[in-house]
């Protein structure tokens, strides 16, 4: 369904509703949509670390974690956080 | 050749929520005479996440473009989200007419968790026949 037709069905019932306001309902509704049902899953491959370079930008959308791979080999997550900070 | 083991953990950096990548590495950090097992990741690698996403906004500008990543069919669904919202909203409420909407709304994620759940495989059922 094309995004004119979801304003048009939903300006048939709130026609007072600007299409801005009805595009920005629907991008949340559609954030609703994808963590409630978990519909959408890929594989983000954004990322490349650096050496001496511990944190990097989380992927945007992303809402859950099932497995992260370092260099195509899985890695576990790590049970709470090392104790030294290192914000680099 | 030798293993490294890493591993992953988020948490609140100082600009924000961010993922972070450590090696195994012991005794080998020290910081006010603590000695911590892990260090920062020391070789430049592909990072693959495997996991959840929202599939990408629509802008208010692109009147032909659709929530490609969504099955089209599941699109009334967030359309009837959208409705049920509506009729919160005090220009035009009407609490039965929302309730009427979630309700559709809720049987779309019910439809498309079954869906999600199933990986495009439908399971069926043998029946004996007799010859």
């Amino acid at each position: 369904m094309e995004l004119k037709e979801m304003i048009e069905l939903v300006q048939q019932h709130h026609p007072h509703m600007g299409e801005t306001e009805i595009v920005k309902l629907l991008n949340r509704a559609k954030d609703d949509f994808c963590e409630e049902t978990e519909i959408y899953k890929k594989t983000d491959t954004s990322i490349t670390t650096t050496a001496d370079l511990r944190w990097y930008a989380i992927p945007s959308g992303l809402t859950k974690i099932e497995e992260v791979y370092f260099n195509d080999v899985r890695i576990p997550r790590l049970q709470g956080n090392p104790i030294i900070n290192d914000e680099t | 050749m030798a293993k490294t083991q890493r591993f992953y953990f988020i948490d609140t950096h100082s600009t924000g929520e961010k993922i972070a990548i450590v090696e195994e590495a012991k005794n080998t950090i020290t910081q006010d005479g603590y000695t911590d097992e892990y260090k920062t990741v020391s070789s430049a690698k592909g990072i693959k996440i495997r996991g959840v996403f929202t599939d990408t906004d629509l802008a208010a500008g692109t009147l032909d473009g659709s929530y490609s990543n969504i099955p089209s069919r599941f699109h009334s669904a967030i359309a009837m989200h959208v409705i049920s919202m509506g009729y919160l909203d005090p220009r035009n409420m009407n609490m039965e007419n929302s309730q009427i909407f979630s309700g559709g709304y809720q049987d779309g994620v019910k439809k498309a968790k079954r869906f999600a759940r199933s990986n495009y495989v439908s399971t069926g059922r043998v029946v004996p026949q007799d010859f």
